[in-house]
């Protein structure tokens, strides 16, 4: 037993520090290659030669010798990877101790993700540019803006939050300049804005399910961007689509999520809009008395709403109660003379009253 | 290397009889759900190879990544379950690619075939509901074939699934929707899922009444006693009792550093 080792192990201050024991343990090839593939998200025998052009003939060897490391484990189609509590020590290590090489390696990692076709490579890619030292912004922008339009190609736009949490690694670890969160935060907001409108496109295709996921997927970056009413106008649209594929559960669910964010922004043209939508469902699924309280609601916050006022009139009609349904309908009316459904469903509520 | 969780009989023990218990209550899912370096993961690869040796049909899928969608997973079940033929499954993965752009390539090894390939597919040209339509059939047609493998047999499938936190909302759902509800005694009673993760999906009314969730237990002393004499042959009690009163709460550090304190040059027989 390596009784000197453990000492060693025992005295180190920091996990980091036992981290950098362990791994100068090791055999000294053995233990630069892992090194080296802590750098990338996996690794395989290919990614260690391009990585370490100099032990590249031993990259085979290597790779599985690293495999044998408890530390190491499969990564599913792509080879392996260092686990992800050793990884986050080891590039600490790096960018503490030896970032120019770190940065170098980084370079080469750019260059070898950048020569494969996958859009999940583009983005590995992208990730080791951030801090490869011949970094620029305007190069950031050319590659993120060729991702984008590669994900609104190929339809895979979740990976979109593989490149978010990418970038945020080297932000959350102080590896690149503070403006990237504001680069990052831009994409972002870009790219869930691009989405909504592929999302409104589908909708006019009629193709709700798809417009469904695009618009779930734009909820996440605005949810992840805490743009609380973009999320709710989003969640707005999302609520119409599950109502429109007859998920009234749903959609009413994300109504309520919607209510809720708008009044946590006071939004008060956000909290009509949804009360009158929500009650529009109770009045369809014939739920009168929530439907009613909900356009009430929708009144008291706007004492000019005519669709409120609209709408609570059919209710109040279809509960028999004609003299409160025409009061509705002649406020709608008088805030709006030329408002046809409101003079329509007044024509047909007299028409009863006879 | 031997690893504890390999080499602890007594863990393993305990996780085949939970999945015994959960077979003999006609439970078919189980989850389990603890912190990163718990042994999820190993548990996982234990159970795969044990499976292999017994010649039972298992697939593992890790969405570590984010990447992997519904049609990759239906691959790597179709890929690990071989020579098992999922015609009806394989039929639609043609369909598939004979339609959609697709490359496979193999980059593990240099200058030599390695043992994985990777699969890359990308659906292009066609629209994201052509692609659920799809992703849909393949699923039914996976369904399908499971069903009619298994009818009339006791003989037992399991998928495990590993990194779940890491699945996109997309593939989450798809597993809920479309996989987990397989494995109900109506539908496909001989189908076991095993899901890890640091999170785990919350049950829904199609297959709440047949899961299981747990959490692993912390290794105990005399497990890493027997792991260290596999790993290191002879040493000090007192030493792995130091290394233990610092790291038991990380099964994966204490791994690490006992593996470190191997003899360099080779370690004794680890059986």
């Amino acid at each position: 037993m390596r009784d000197n080792l453990l000492e060693q192990l025992l005295g180190a201050q920091s996990p980091e520090e036992e981290i950098k024991i362990l791994l100068n343990s090791l055999p000294k090839a053995v233990s630069e290659a892992a090194w080296v593939a802590a750098i990338p998200h996996w690794f395989n025998a290919e990614i260690i030669a391009a990585l370490l052009p100099e032990l590249a003939s031993q990259a085979n060897e290597l790779y599985e010798q690293l495999q044998e490391q408890s530390f190491v484990e499969l990564f599913q189609d792509r080879g392996h990877n260092i686990h992800e509590l050793t990884r986050k020590r080891i590039l600490s290590l790096w960018w503490g101790e030896r970032q120019a090489e770190y940065r170098k390696i980084s370079k080469r990692a750019e260059r070898y993700f950048s020569s494969q076709i996958e859009d999940i490579s583009l983005i590995e890619s992208a990730y080791h540019y951030l801090i490869s030292p011949t970094y620029n912004t305007a190069r950031t922008n050319s590659q993120w803006s060729e991702i984008a339009s590669r994900l609104k190609i190929s339809g895979r736009y979740a990976l979109a939050h593989t490149l978010i949490q990418n970038a945020r690694e080297h932000i959350i670890n102080g590896r690149v300049p503070e403006a990237m969160e504001k680069l990052l935060i831009e994409w972002e907001r870009a790219f869930a804005g691009e989405l909504q409108s592929i999302g409104e496109e589908r909708t006019k295709d009629r193709d709700l399910s798809s417009a469904t996921e695009i618009f779930s997927h734009a909820q996440k970056l605005f949810a992840d961007l805490k743009d609380k009413k973009a999320e709710a106008n989003i969640l707005m649209r999302l609520s119409t689509m599950y109502l429109q594929q007859e998920r009234s559960d749903t959609g009413i669910e994300q109504l309520e999520n919607a209510l809720e964010m708008y009044r946590e922004q006071a939004d008060i043209p956000g909290s009509v809009k949804a009360y009158i939508e929500r009650g529009k469902i109770y009045k369809k699924m014939e739920q009168y008395e929530p439907a009613l309280s909900d356009f009430n609601r929708a009144i008291e916050l706007n004492t000019e709403s005519t669709k409120a006022y609209a709408h609570r009139g059919v209710v109040h009609g279809l509960l028999d109660q004609y003299e409160a349904a025409l009061n509705d309908f002649n406020r709608a009316i008088e805030l709006n003379p030329n408002y046809a459904w409101a003079l329509a469903n007044r024509g047909i509520t007299y028409g009863r009253t006879e | 290397m031997p690893h504890p969780i390999v080499d602890r009989r007594t863990e393993f023990g305990i996780f085949q009889a939970m999945l015994q218990d959960l077979r003999d209550r006609s439970e078919s899912i189980l989850l389990l759900k603890n912190e990163s370096g718990q042994g999820k993961s190993r548990l996982l690869h234990l159970y795969e190879t044990h499976c292999r040796e017994q010649n039972i049909p298992v697939a593992r899928v890790d969405f570590k990544g984010g990447s992997l969608t519904p049609i990759d997973i239906i691959r790597t079940v179709q890929t690990d379950f071989r020579p098992i033929s999922l015609g009806r499954c394989i039929d639609v993965l043609h369909h598939i690619f004979q339609t959609a752009s697709i490359q496979i390539k193999d980059n593990t090894g240099v200058g030599q075939t390695h043992y994985s390939v990777q699969t890359n597919v990308q659906m292009t040209g066609i629209t994201i509901e052509e692609q659920r339509i799809r992703w849909e059939s393949g699923a039914q047609a996976f369904a399908d074939d499971i069903f009619e493998l298994t009818k009339d047999k006791t003989e037992r499938f399991v998928i495990l699934f590993d990194t779940y936190e890491q699945a996109s909302d997309e593939t989450k759902k798809w597993l809920s929707n479309h996989i987990l509800r397989m494995a109900t005694p109506q539908r496909i009673s001989s189908l076991l899922i095993v899901i890890a993760g640091k999170e785990i999906p919350a049950p829904t009314g199609e297959w709440d009444h047949y899961h299981k969730a747990i959490n692993l237990e912390l290794l105990k002393l005399e497990d890493w006693m027997e792991y260290a004499r596999l790993v290191i042959g002879e040493f000090h009690p007192e030493y792995i009792e130091r290394i233990f009163a610092r790291y038991k709460h990380s099964p994966l550090e204490m791994a690490n550093v006992i593996n470190a304190l191997a003899p360099v040059g080779g370690r004794p027989n680890a059986g």
